[in-house]
């Protein structure tokens, strides 16, 4: 449970799952409702097998998983009723068109609202006339999208969802994400390679790496504290406080800080003169992160 | 369940009826051979009535493809169903389709049985429900052998060893009922369906076991 007394809508303990060369976890993890958690790491790194583990779609070595407060056990389908996931593949059926596999999809989901469906696939450009194996990689997403948007599900799970999206239909899909997110009930745990994108949806983002977590950080924390800085400085071999990347030309010094306020405090106190510092991106301080490893759980 | 075998067979359906159409015409040419030389001309009909069942059974091993192909599991896990719900469907949508073609060549059959001459269609009654086991059994053997990989790539260490021994053990028994049972047709037809509803139930009880279903 949140501190309100609201159930979580995920809550993630002691998973664990491994396979030959690679080992998930374990970790814990939670989010609350109205909140979006980014999950970032690189290929291979855990994030689609999690997400699938959330979904019931991979059964965990060890550990539990609550959604909305229901545990997820595989003999009992109710904690699936509010959850509504994008993965690598949809398992829709192909020879059919779009909209009768959203038909089918509105048959099973008492919730589903076909207006909403039909409204969502004009927005992105779905062709709901379509097969779906004659579907573009793009339209396929849409689909997918669409499928887990129509009953309005309280957690979305979205594992790389605007994969292969053009950047306009890329801009709508997070607009909808907003509009979801409006009423404060929703929450969404959201991987993707696009930082730029998440970062905007983001409240928080969570790093992972070879199956371990790095660390999670807000994103408005992340762009107060994090800055790159260009200085000069006479002395030589010395180490900077929160500083993750050093590069020196002779006197000239460029540093990328995690901690702006003690890395320009440490500096004044060595004495360094032309100290000028600028904004970092999300999408630059994710890449310092992840290439850091354990050097980010301290940042 | 229902609902899920419901919507499994409108999809499947039109494969059925294009393997049966298929079918016919190979089966076709094959009894005007037939006819053309010394046999009669019931061996249109039986050569037709063969081709329905087998057929048939074409289109549930197709059918079984076609699903996992399409990663079935995956979008019936996602609609809330319950875990044996999805397994029960998955085992029934193939052995509902070639019931359905199978029976279809049956009635036909039974057809032909009674307005036709009595004693060229009876051995033909009795052995189209064998060749029709059969093939139900095979389909549940395909399922059971993609069931046994997918137990094997979880690395459930004790489950696949003993599915596959127990896989052998119903294709010995098959072999046997096929060359050795000394009974008849109705006998060994029974015990091929039995045989295949067991591997049947086997093949839910794998499923509800997977540790995973997207690959």
């Amino acid at each position: 449970m949140s501190n309100g007394g609201i159930p979580l809508a995920l809550r993630i303990s002691g998973l664990t799952k491994s396979f030959p060369g690679f080992q998930l976890g374990p970790f814990d993890l939670d989010l609350e409702p109205g909140r979006v958690l980014g999950f970032v790491g690189p290929n291979g790194a855990g994030k689609t097998t999690t997400f699938n583990c959330v979904a019931g779609l991979l059964r965990p070595d060890a550990g539990d998983i609550e959604l909305l407060g229901r545990p997820s056990t595989p003999g009992d389908a109710r904690w699936r009723d509010d959850l509504g996931h994008v993965g690598e593949v949809g398992g829709f059926y192909a020879d059919w068109t779009t909209g009768r596999n959203l038909d089918l999809l509105a048959s099973f989901h008492a919730a589903w609202s076909r207006r909403r469906a039909i409204d969502l696939a004009e927005r992105f450009g779905l062709p709901l006339d379509r097969k779906v194996k004659d579907l573009s990689k793009g339209n396929q997403a849409k689909l997918a999208l669409v499928a887990v948007l129509g009953h309005d599900p309280r957690l979305l799970l979205l594992d790389e969802p605007t994969a292969g999206l053009d950047p306009v239909v890329r801009s709508e899909v997070l607009e909808v994400l907003w509009e979801v997110l409006a009423d404060g009930e929703h929450a969404i745990f959201y991987s993707t390679h696009i930082i730029s994108d998440i970062s905007r949806l983001a409240d928080e983002l969570v790093f992972i790496h070879d199956g371990r977590l790095l660390g999670r950080h807000a994103t408005t924390e992340m762009a107060e504290s994090w800055r790159r800085i260009t200085f000069r400085l006479a002395v030589g071999e010395t180490r900077i406080a929160g500083v993750a990347e050093h590069r020196r030309v002779r006197d000239e010094h460029q540093v990328v800080s995690f901690a702006q306020a003690e890395t320009l405090r440490h500096l004044g106190e060595l004495g360094a003169d032309r100290i000028e510092h600028s904004p970092m991106t999300i999408e630059e301080i994710a890449v310092m992160i992840l290439k850091g490893g354990s050097h980010a759980q301290t940042a | 369940m229902l609902r899920l075998l419901r919507e499994n067979l409108r999809y499947h359906w039109g494969l059925l009826a294009v393997t049966v159409a298929v079918g016919m015409v190979p089966a076709g040419l094959v009894g005007i051979v037939l006819l053309t030389s010394r046999a009669g001309p019931q061996s249109v009909v039986v050569s037709l009535l063969f081709s329905m069942v087998v057929a048939s059974g074409v289109a549930a091993f197709i059918v079984i493809g076609r699903d996992a192909g399409e990663h079935r599991p995956v979008l019936h896990l996602l609609l809330g169903v319950p875990l044996r719900a999805v397994a029960l469907s998955r085992v029934l949508t193939p052995v509902v389709l070639q019931l359905a073609g199978s029976a279809a060549a049956m009635a036909l059959a039974l057809g032909a049985f009674v307005v036709l001459e009595r004693e060229r269609y009876d051995r033909l009654v009795a052995i189209l429900p064998f060749v029709a086991a059969q093939l139900l059994f095979v389909g549940q053997l395909v399922l059971a052998a993609q069931e046994i990989l997918a137990a094997r790539r979880d690395r459930r260490g004790h489950l696949w060893p003993a599915a596959l021994a127990a896989l052998l053990a119903a294709l010995a028994f098959f072999a046997w009922v096929e060359v050795f049972a000394k009974t008849a047709m109705g006998w060994k037809t029974g015990l091929v369906l039995a045989l295949a509803a067991g591997l049947g139930l086997g093949n839910v009880a794998l499923f509800e076991r997977r540790r995973s279903f997207v690959r």
